[in-house]
């Protein structure tokens, strides 16, 4: 209580002192301060790239009937490589049906004719044969890397060798053509 | 042998390892994930041809008895073609 009396009895040294210590604590907090900057790379951006498959036609290659010793159809299919990542492509046959052991008699002989530029590549000169056997064998045939966007055009040609026997007449196989791609 | 000796002689420290071996190979088998794609050709049909020979009659074109120099006897058939082409060689002509 006396010093309280003693303060508010001399109101101008307690405003002072008041004065002092506000001072004091300004000069404190304001010596913490410093220089500070700062800078940013916003809006980074991560998207998955695609891969898939675009064949022309997406239909069968073959209907082929009354096939005798020695006959040879043939079909053509462009392959496209319509995602934007590269991709190893592969060729298999499946879902065999009807008189399989005929797909282990007829020949097949798939020819890449080479990529697409402005118009399709020959297939009667420069191919490469990229299979060469029964269809029934065709289980996993790797064709090569492929760019996203590139086009491949593919010659099939199926035989039914001369040696083939009475066995084979009057029989029937039905077998599907499976593209595939994984990311090189 | 010491080390199999060693292996068994810790049940518990051998499965653990094993386990480990196991996660292991699961990690880098599935690392092996790509994107992939497929697309098809389905329904490809291979037929065969038959060729096959009807022939009326199937029984004998002759019965000759008792022929001597000169005799001429004749018999006729119809033969006709499966779906391929028949060879005209493919019939026996009757004799004269």
């Amino acid at each position: 209580v006396t010093r309280l009396h003693a303060l508010a009895a001399h109101p101008r040294r307690t405003l002072a002192a008041l004065a002092v210590v506000l001072a004091a604590v300004g000069i404190t907090v304001g010596s913490g301060a410093n220089f500070t900057a700062s800078a940013a790379n916003p809006g980074n951006v991560f998207a998955t790239g695609t891969l898939s498959i675009g064949n022309s036609p997406a239909t069968a290659l073959f209907t082929a009937s009354g096939l005798k010793p020695g006959d040879t159809t043939t079909g053509t299919v462009d392959i496209t490589n319509t995602g934007s990542l590269a991709g190893d492509f592969a060729l298999k046959t499946s879902g065999a049906t009807g008189y399989t052991a005929l797909l282990g008699q007829l020949d097949l002989v798939v020819a890449d004719c080479g990529a697409w530029t402005t118009s399709a590549p020959s297939c009667t000169t420069g191919t490469t044969t990229v299979y060469s056997g029964k269809i029934s064998a065709l289980t996993n045939q790797a064709l090569g890397s492929y760019s996203g966007g590139v086009k491949h055009r593919y010659k099939f040609s199926v035989t039914l060798p001369s040696s083939t026997d009475d066995t084979y007449q009057g029989k029937s196989a039905q077998v599907d053509f499976a593209w595939s791609a994984q990311t090189s | 042998v010491n080390r199999l000796s060693t292996l068994a002689a810790h049940p518990r420290r051998t499965l653990g390892a094993l386990a480990v071996v196991l996660a292991a190979v699961g990690i880098t088998v599935g690392s092996g994930a790509n994107f992939t794609a497929s697309a098809a050709n389905p329904g490809n049909v291979f037929a065969t041809g038959s060729l096959s020979i009807g022939n009326s009659p199937s029984t004998a074109l002759f019965s000759a008895s008792g022929l001597k120099p000169g005799d001429v006897n004749t018999g006729t058939v119809d033969s006709h073609d499966g779906r391929a082409r028949l060879s005209p060689r493919g019939v026996g002509r009757p004799s004269a």
